[in-house]
């Protein structure tokens, strides 16, 4: 497992970049339905402009899943391994048609440059 | 003494699958200097699961330069295979870190439905893959 | 006296599916720059995925897997825009050319299994595979060579001079091409040179 901290404190110094604030952040994506069992909702979008989110728990995270971000898509998939990804950006997380839960948690860690 | 002078870089990648991202990650030869022009093109493969000649947007395509330090930004990719496609290329003014990384990613935007790819992930025989490149136009000190 | 500029041109003949023309030349002694260089084909269908490398004095200008049809423009456009122009010309002072068409040479990568399964970069090794530039020495005494389906280093073994007249069907590129393309076809390599 990678040490999340160690890992992004070496990217960002790697790319000469320093960092002003930085820490674990959940997400919860909510998927809602009505009465009927029709999906409404299985997605959250917003903003990280600026700032670098790494995905932590890539693996918890059902298959299918699409996220979405200026710099970067990711759709996981049975065979993803758990490398960190970065998003910068709009951030735009899809939850599959196939996940029938009512929540699921995304863990990212926010960097904030100077 | 080494002149600086025009280069046309083509960094090909092939698209194998509807919907999942594809993966950018090259590194630029160490002789480019500058980028200057940058264009994308669809190169083969779409032509056999269209009939038309030209489709506006076939997906998005994000890049970024000099080991992830700079976002270009999102570049739509056309699929225009008629003569008069247009050869222009899009202006840009990088200065390139010798042997640094091009990263990006792709994201296929048509042909994305379950007659392309079936809900359990195989592939239809309508779908192709394609091969899209990206032209950078660079200035070069070799 | 000589006026500004001169158009250079280059023949080629392309007699079946994927294969490789090699040209060399000399650019005229009075012309110092090259502004442009442009391509013609009779077909349309013919340029798509085949590709054209260029270099002046050895030196790299289009990378042999540069789409050809990038090269060639339409009747819409004015026939002083018919052409790739080089916002920095390239000095040339009776300059080795040399270039490199490929028929169909993309779509020979499209099956391609090695890559990640969603796809990803096709190394320049797998895209440059077959189409390594002659080793000029070898070849000097030509100015027009296929070179098709020889490794570069034993090119000249089995050149054959001049417009390639081998009539073999072709086996390995171009799958299923939708229009089709007629064999044998003319490509013209059209190169603007300029005094200063």
């Amino acid at each position: 497992m990678i040490n999340v901290e160690d890992y992004v404190e070496r990217q960002m110094h790697r790319r000469d970049i320093k960092i002003a604030y930085a820490r674990m952040l959940p997400v919860v994506v909510r998927r809602i339905t009505d009465n009927t069992g029709k999906v409404l909702n299985n997605a959250i979008e917003f903003d990280a402009y600026n700032q670098y989110w790494f995905l932590v728990n890539a693996y918890e995270l059902p298959v299918g899943t699409r996220i979405t971000s200026d710099t970067n898509v990711l759709l996981l998939e049975a065979h993803t391994n758990d490398t960190m990804e970065e998003f910068w950006g709009k951030i735009k997380i899809q939850l599959p048609d196939s996940f029938t839960g009512s929540l699921c948690q995304a863990l990212f860690y926010q960097v904030i440059p100077t | 003494m080494t002149k600086t002078r025009i280069i046309y870089h083509p960094v090909p990648f092939i698209v194998r699958q509807p919907l999942t991202p594809v993966t950018i990650n090259t590194v630029l030869p160490g002789h480019i200097r500058k980028v200057t022009g940058i264009k994308v093109v669809h190169s083969v493969g779409v032509q056999f699961m269209t009939t038309a000649a030209y489709l506006p947007v076939i997906g998005y395509l994000s890049l970024e330069f000099n080991n992830k330090c700079y976002h270009f930004g999102h570049v739509d990719v056309p699929f225009d295979n008629r003569a008069e496609a247009s050869d222009a290329y899009q202006d840009a003014a990088i200065d390139i870190l010798p042997g640094s990384l091009l990263t990006g990613n792709y994201e296929n935007k048509v042909f994305t439905g379950t007659e392309y790819q079936k809900a359990d992930g195989t592939l239809t025989d309508k779908w192709s893959n394609y091969i899209v490149t990206i032209y950078l136009k660079a200035l070069s000190d070799d | 006296m000589i006026l500004g500029y001169r158009f250079q041109k280059v023949s080629l003949r392309i007699s079946r599916s994927g294969q490789r023309v090699y040209f060399n030349g000399e650019s005229h002694k009075d012309f110092s720059l090259l502004k442009g260089i442009a391509l013609s084909v009779g077909y349309d269908s013919a340029l798509f995925g085949s590709t054209f490398g260029f270099r002046v004095d050895e030196k790299k200008v289009l990378d042999e897997s540069h789409e050809a049809h990038l090269l060639v423009f339409g009747s819409d456009v004015a026939p002083n825009d018919r052409m790739l122009f080089f916002e920095t010309p390239i000095p040339i002072q009776s300059s080795k050319l040399e270039g490199i068409y490929t028929d169909s040479a993309l779509q020979s990568l499209l099956g391609n299994i090695s890559y990640s399964p969603g796809g990803g970069v096709i190394a320049s090794t797998d895209v440059n595979v077959k189409k390594t530039y002659v080793s000029g020495k070898d070849i000097v005494s030509y100015s027009n060579a296929v070179v098709d389906n020889v490794p570069a280093y034993n090119a000249p073994t089995s050149i054959s001079l001049g417009n390639g007249s081998m009539a073999i069907p072709g086996t390995a590129a171009s799958p299923t091409a939708p229009a089709p393309v007629y064999y044998p076809y003319d490509v013209k390599i059209t190169l603007l040179l300029s005094q200063k």
